[in-house]
């Protein structure tokens, strides 16, 4: 049995370092670690403080938006909020906490292995995120970006070159991060399984993961190669895309794009991911459709790549190409369709714990629910027509990335930080903070939809006073989301010191990342990892014995 | 967290070396995570030459005042630069070999070319 | 009170029809529709809308009644029933969206061809750049709008582009009744009315014609939006795109600018004046008073909005008030040197 092992080993194979096996202390998550454990936490916490600066940079615009009147922030200033406040929350928060983050605590332990493929890179890339973020934040003192988290030009080009180049080195930067977390996640998934463990039989999470990677490895760089055109007219003056020279601006419009509309799934895929593997766990009940959801999230990957246009059904693109990407668009919801009736199908019927992880969990199948019909509807171009670049897409957006993403990770961080804390999350704080969120999160986005289908426009500063009360309504929710971030905060730092030891399985859990200790030990488990063909068998007999019975010994025996 | 001596190398009972083993103990994917690397890489000059094909087309310039993209002398630097990794290449080979004359026949051939892609690449920016 | 559950399935089925259908005719979300096109788009929505109401209420009603029906009772801490799937109600439950998908996207390319979206745009009025160049209206407003973008560099301007937006009805081969360009600049928007010479920074338009806009832009992107007219146009720098409509309803609609033109953006609204046959005569004629009196657009702007001796900063003072704003000449070039 070692010699089956053994073969597989590098001869080069370099020694233990000394310096990984000191206890995990508060100092460890300040240090060059390259335990996927620490540097998943790490991840999490960044982008949270991240989240919270973004939330604030939002909680700006709103205050400047509860009357008409630009009265609360300067023109100027405005933009700069609402465009670092986007760049903020997609690539500095649910980027990293998705992908990074989850991604990174969760898929060695998911598959059994001991670390990610390769431990160094995951740490260099992880180390790029907080330069990043103080660029593009401390942009503020000096010129902040104004021109949008989408930059077009010729607008970017003429905003003030200095704000303009922090946003393109931080987005770099970060997506030079999101690339190199990608290439780690997918070898990981693809060739550090444990001996015996199939594809088909890992927990969904991974495959929303080697889906979302997919997209990452084939989209960001495209937006790289846009960034640095940008950069050219930006910097060297050449007009790739300045009309004033005969440039194209809408080349740039194609190539954001072509970035930008994968990423929006490369948010939402591993949220995909957590949520079947949360619903199971406190439903009791097996994933409904196993093997359509998985390959429900490479189709919806697959389909991301050839929809971006759909942004641009205003820029004056041939109306063929509208055609083509307005029915690519809508076939998306197709394998999203068979998610959600698959998650409805899996809590149907079992015994469900309404804890703080699947109440988050359920909000999110609401939301994502509403986000992907107004999705549905704004893909038809005759109404594209009307509602595109007003309140109404950013309605729908919200409730993409905020009722789809952010509460997804929401449920994450309630399922598995007992996992990682070694302590459990206070219930009742928990509730309030899932009844605070949603209340808030719904008197601040639903009314959009309706500003945006009256004439408001998305981005302004100013607006026509008959919009005033619905946009106080939409100020106070966001108020009211603001503060509901104040009991997951209260609840996060005081069990992480306070709060009530975990057991090793506190939800009597049957996927992998449960079978050890909880927090798991830097080499995840004593022994080889338990093979768990089915982390789904939940109310069976077999399902049950497979954990306790089956020792990961057994197997790799019987493969030598 | 315990340490030991055992030599992770030749045994993987896992049991008896669990502390100690963090990372290690997998075959090197190093070739497969690069390649992955390199073909996420490429996507940036697809999106570049696709760019390129788009500003093509929908150039507003007449017919004859569009400029022609440059192939000869581009095309011997691209040239140059593909050939060069492998020049290094086979010097290295000659290093592990230790064969000192391979080892300056290689470098000495990557230094003239070196000298021709500077040289292309002045008459190049001139022009 | 034992109602079998189909019974109250089929009733819950029934309930949720009615409301989405209900829903999708009384809403009342969308302005009122001052074009043709504008009506055909609403039943769109309002069928999209039906569909969504539907879908949500099913998905959100079998989430709100798992959660109260299947919570966990106290004390049992055992599973649920080991279902793993069934492969006829994913089938179904795939080929239901694919169909509504398909169906929506027929509906909406009927729709978009409808409001001559499908138009290939270079039908014959449109190719004739070097003449309306030299026209003279033209001409003036290129110079009066500081030399930038290719219309206005005279003969040596290479070829506009254009590019597509709404155009002519499937079968109208005929060049609409009238064209208008329109200009966007940070931050207003000028109207050009070449049938007259007239230059105004509202749009005044005949009630019932079918109409074209030729719009552009002199530095960055923006958008040309009616809201009662559900069209949307970017208007880009070096491009002409194309809108074509007849409105139906007269009245004053607000025409937003909906892309991001930089700090002044929110306030970049005019309105477009649908004036009646009689109307629009009159207000032609004023304009044509106006022409022959000066003789100069520039002037006519500037008589139209009667702010020729205002300074800098009352110039600028609309700008601070923001909501609507008339536009000079004058104010587009302090804006451009400030």
């Amino acid at each position: 049995m070692t010699q089956a092992i053994a073969e597989n080993l590098p001869s080069s194979a370099p020694p233990p370092e000394q310096g990984h096996h000191s206890p995990t202390t508060w100092r460890t998550f300040f240090s060059f670690s390259e335990d996927h454990k620490v540097i998943g936490i790490q991840y999490l916490v960044t982008s949270f403080v991240f989240y919270l600066i973004g939330g604030a940079l939002a909680v700006g615009v709103r205050a400047e938006l509860a009357t008409p009147e630009v009265d609360f922030v300067s023109r100027e200033l405005y933009n700069q909020l609402f465009t670092v406040h986007a760049t903020v929350m997609i690539f500095l928060w649910i980027v990293p906490a998705g992908t990074g983050g989850f991604g990174n605590y969760l898929l060695p332990l998911m598959i059994g292995a001991r670390d990610m493929a390769f431990p160094k890179l995951n740490a260099v890339a992880f180390w790029m995120i907080p330069p990043a973020g103080v660029l593009l934040i401390g942009s503020f003192l000096v010129e902040a970006p104004g021109s949008g988290w989408t930059s077009y030009p010729p607008l970017s080009l003429v905003n003030g070159q200095v704000g303009e180049m922090c946003w393109i080195v931080s987005v770099l930067l970060l997506g030079t991060s999101s690339i190199l977390g990608a290439v780690n996640f997918s070898t990981t998934i693809l060739k550090m399984r444990r001996p015996g463990l199939q594809l088909t039989q890992m927990p969904l999470f991974c495959w929303a993961m080697l889906s979302a990677s997919a997209l990452i490895l084939i989209s960001t760089p495209v937006l790289a190669g846009a960034l640095i055109l940008l950069s050219f007219d930006l910097m060297l003056g050449t007009n790739f895309f300045n009309p004033a020279g005969g440039g194209e601006p809408v080349v740039y419009q194609h190539m954001f794009w072509f970035y930008s509309h994968p990423a929006v799934y490369i948010m939402i895929l591993p949220v995909f991911g957590m949520i079947s593997d949360i619903l199971p766990v406190h439903a009791r009940k097996p994933i409904f459709g196993y093997k359509a959801i998985a390959y429900s999230s490479l189709a919806i990957s697959f389909l991301g790549l050839i929809v971006w246009a759909h942004h641009m059904f205003t820029s004056g693109t041939p109306p063929w190409l509208r055609m083509f990407f307005m029915v690519a668009t809508m076939i998306i919801a197709v394998p999203t369709g068979i998610k959600v009736f698959s998650w409805v199908a899996t809590i149907w019927g079992g015994k469900i714990r309404l804890n703080s992880a699947m109440l988050f969990s359920m909000g999110f199948v609401s939301m994502f629910v509403v986000g992907g019909l107004s999705g549905v509807m704004v893909a038809s171009v005759p109404f594209d027509i009307h509602v595109h670049d007003t309140y109404f897409i950013v309605a729908h957006l919200h409730y993409v990335l905020f009722g789809g993403s952010v509460f997804g990770l929401y449920a994450g961080i309630y399922h598995w930080y007992p996992k990682m804390v070694g302590r459990m999350l206070n219930e009742t704080w928990g509730k309030i903070h899932f009844v605070l969120t949603f209340v808030g999160f719904n008197l601040c986005f639903m009314p959009m939809h309706w500003l945006g289908l009256q004439g408001m426009p998305r981005r302004v500063a100013e607006y026509d006073p008959q919009f005033a009360t619905v946009n106080l309504i939409c100020t106070i929710g966001s108020f009211l989301l603001a503060i509901s971030t104040l009991p997951f905060i209260f609840n996060a730092v005081w069990c992480w010191v306070k709060g009530e030891k975990a057991p090793n399985n506190p939800w009597n859990a049957l996927s992998l990342e449960w079978q050890t200790e909880s927090p798991p030990i830097p080499t995840n488990w004593v022994g080889e990892p338990p093979l768990i063909t089915d982390p789904y068998a939940y109310g069976t007999k077999s399902g049950r014995k497979s954990i306790g019975a089956i020792r990961g010994s057994d197997l790799w025996a019987a493969k030598s | 967290m315990q340490t030991s001596a055992v030599d992770t190398e030749t045994t993987l009972n896992v049991a008896s070396t669990a502390a100690i083993a963090h990372h290690d103990e997998h075959p090197d994917f190093r070739i497969f995570g690069m390649i992955m690397f390199l073909l996420a890489e490429s996507m940036i000059f697809l999106g570049l030459f696709a760019a390129y094909l788009t500003f093509r087309a929908v150039s507003t310039l007449p017919e004859d005042q569009m400029p022609e993209l440059e192939l000869l002398l581009p095309g011997i630097n691209t040239l140059i630069l593909i050939s060069s990794s492998f020049i290094i290449h086979k010097a290295e080979d000659s290093i592990k070999e230790n064969d000192i004359q391979g080892v300056q026949k290689w470098f000495g051939i990557s230094a003239v070319l070196g000298v021709i892609f500077w040289r292309v690449s002045c008459l190049n920016t001139a022009t | 009170m034992n109602i079998p559950t189909t019974i109250l399935t089929l009733i819950a089925g029934v309930a949720i029809t009615l409301l989405s259908l209900w829903l999708g005719q009384n809403n009342h979300l969308l302005p009122i529709a001052a074009t043709d096109n504008a009506a055909s788009v609403d039943g769109l929505f309002n069928a999209m809308l039906a569909i969504s109401v539907g879908l949500f209420c099913l998905v959100q009603g079998l989430i709100v009644i798992a959660a109260i029906k299947f919570r966990q009772r106290p004390g049992d801490e055992t599973d649920g029933p080991p279902i793993h799937g069934n492969i006829p109600l994913e089938i179904l439950w795939t080929a239901i969206p694919a169909v509504l998908v398909l169906g929506i996207s027929v509906y909406s390319f009927e729709i978009y061809n409808q409001m001559g979206g499908l138009d290939p745009m270079n039908h014959s009025g449109h190719i004739k750049p070097a003449a309306q160049i030299a026209m003279q209206p033209e001409s003036m407003t290129s110079g009066l709008l500081a030399a930038s973008g290719p219309e206005a560099s005279g003969d040596a301007a290479p070829q506009p582009n254009f590019a597509a937006g709404v155009g002519a009805k499937p079968g109208e081969m005929a060049p609409a009744d009238m064209t208008v360009k329109v200009m966007g600049l940070q931050y207003a928007w000028l109207f050009t009315y070449p049938d007259t010479g007239a230059i105004s920074g509202e749009l005044h338009i005949p009630v019932g014609k079918d109409i074209e806009l030729d719009i552009s832009a002199q530095d960055v992107l923006h958008a040309f939006w009616v809201p009662q007219f559900r069209l949307k146009q970017d208007a880009i720098p070096g491009k002409t795109t194309q809108l074509r409509f007849v409105t139906s309803v007269p009245g004053t609609y607000p025409i937003v600018c909906a892309e991001l033109c930089g700090s002044y953006h929110g306030a970049m609204r005019t309105q477009v004046i649908v004036h009646t046959p009689e109307d629009y005569e009159l207000w032609q004629q004023s304009q044509l008073a106006l022409l022959e009196g000066v003789g100069d657009p520039q002037a006519i702007a500037l008589a139209s909005v009667s702010a020729a001796s205002k300074t800098d900063s009352e110039f600028l003072e609309p700008f601070a008030e923001a909501m609507s704003m008339d536009m000079t000449p004058e104010m587009i070039h302090q804006i451009h040197a400030s």
